[in-house]
């Protein structure tokens, strides 16, 4: 009997990410739907609804602990992201002294400087957008690592709520940004989005990079 | 005394799909038995959250089954109703039918 093989990215962020106990049936259950001629939309949806279904049981299961990993992978998320700033205003101070009377717009925690300085003469240039991009991407991995190993719960699970606020987050604030473009001509804006659009998909990639080590570290231990 | 566990419109839906169904109810069966009785489509990952919980208050069991090549040689997870959720079904009923009597609203399908 040859099967139709199921959509691969959606049995893979299952297997990821499902909280169920009995993952295997539910992959074994969604394999027999697919075969009987379900399409790849009917099977995201069936994934989707089982992971995030998962994740609010398991928030419901202890929620006291739960809100405790998610803050304090936020705070760690804020304290980095405020170093980062601060570095980028550094630099920036060190390779154009000339031009600090523009000043830095800080916008208000947890945005700070990475976004901001696309407003300011400086933004404009490349290296600025390329070197903030680094940081950010350094700083989300940094966080993936903390969720999953400092985390007093699911690695997994602590994963996908942040990456998921974080997209969420993240997309309103690309939103924003191209609304003031086209609202207000702010081509240096536009650097912001294509950070953005860079970022959005690297975000996912870097926490789940980190959480895949601490996952295995985490295994190794439980071995142990 | 151990507070009497209570169940939701979904979960008593469910309850009653696995009695419904005997013993070959799984995540598949259930989720069709309350998709034709209500017409509407319904979720694997509601069904799964409710078995879990159901499962976890003891009114259901579960155990795996024989695997299939449609299923990629994975079993199924098999559930069946414990003596304590018949119980509770029957209970909800009794309650449900209290409330339902008496009540010209609800006569001759007007409603």
């Amino acid at each position: 009997m040859t099967l139709k093989p199921a959509p691969r990215t959606a049995t893979w962020f299952l297997n990821r990410f499902g909280s169920n106990t009995e993952i295997e049936s539910v992959l074994g259950d969604l394999s027999e739907q697919y075969q009987r001629g379900r399409g790849s939309i009917w099977y995201w949806r069936q994934v989707l609804s089982i992971v995030y279904m998962g994740l609010f049981r398991e928030f419901r299961s202890d929620r006291r602990r739960f809100i405790g990993a998610f803050v304090s992978a936020w705070c760690v998320w804020g304290v980095l992201q405020f170093t980062a700033g601060m570095i980028l205003m550094v630099r920036y101070v060190l390779l154009h002294p000339a031009e600090l009377p523009f000043g830095i717009r800080v916008y208000g925690f947890p945005l700070l400087t990475l976004q901001s300085g696309a407003e300011s003469s400086f933004a404009t240039q490349w290296d600025f957008v390329q070197f903030a991009l680094a940081l950010n991407v350094l700083t989300l991995l940094l966080v993936g690592r903390y969720c999953a190993r400092s985390s007093r719960i699911r690695p997994g699970t602590m994963l996908l709520a942040f990456i998921t606020t974080y997209v969420v987050f993240d997309a309103g604030w690309m939103v924003t940004n191209i609304l003031a473009i086209t609202q207000h001509q702010q081509i240096g804006v536009g650097l912001v989005v294509i950070r953005d659009l860079i970022a959005l998909p690297l975000t996912a990639a870097t926490i789940l990079f980190g959480g895949r080590k601490g996952l295995s570290s985490a295994s190794q231990l439980k071995r142990g | 005394m151990a507070a009497q566990p209570t169940l939701s419109n979904f979960e008593l839906m469910v309850m009653l799909a696995i009695i419904r169904i005997g013993d070959g109810a799984y995540g598949v069966s259930i989720s069709d038995e309350i998709e034709e009785t209500t017409g509407s489509e319904v979720l694997l990952g509601s069904v799964y959250d409710a078995v879990n919980r159901l499962e976890e208050k003891g009114l259901i069991e579960s155990s795996l089954g024989e695997a299939t090549p449609e299923r990629g040689g994975r079993a199924k997870r098999h559930f069946r109703t414990t003596s304590k959720g018949l119980r509770l079904v029957r209970e909800t009923q009794q309650s449900l039918v209290k409330l339902w009597k008496g009540l010209p609203q609800l006569k001759g399908g007007e409603a």
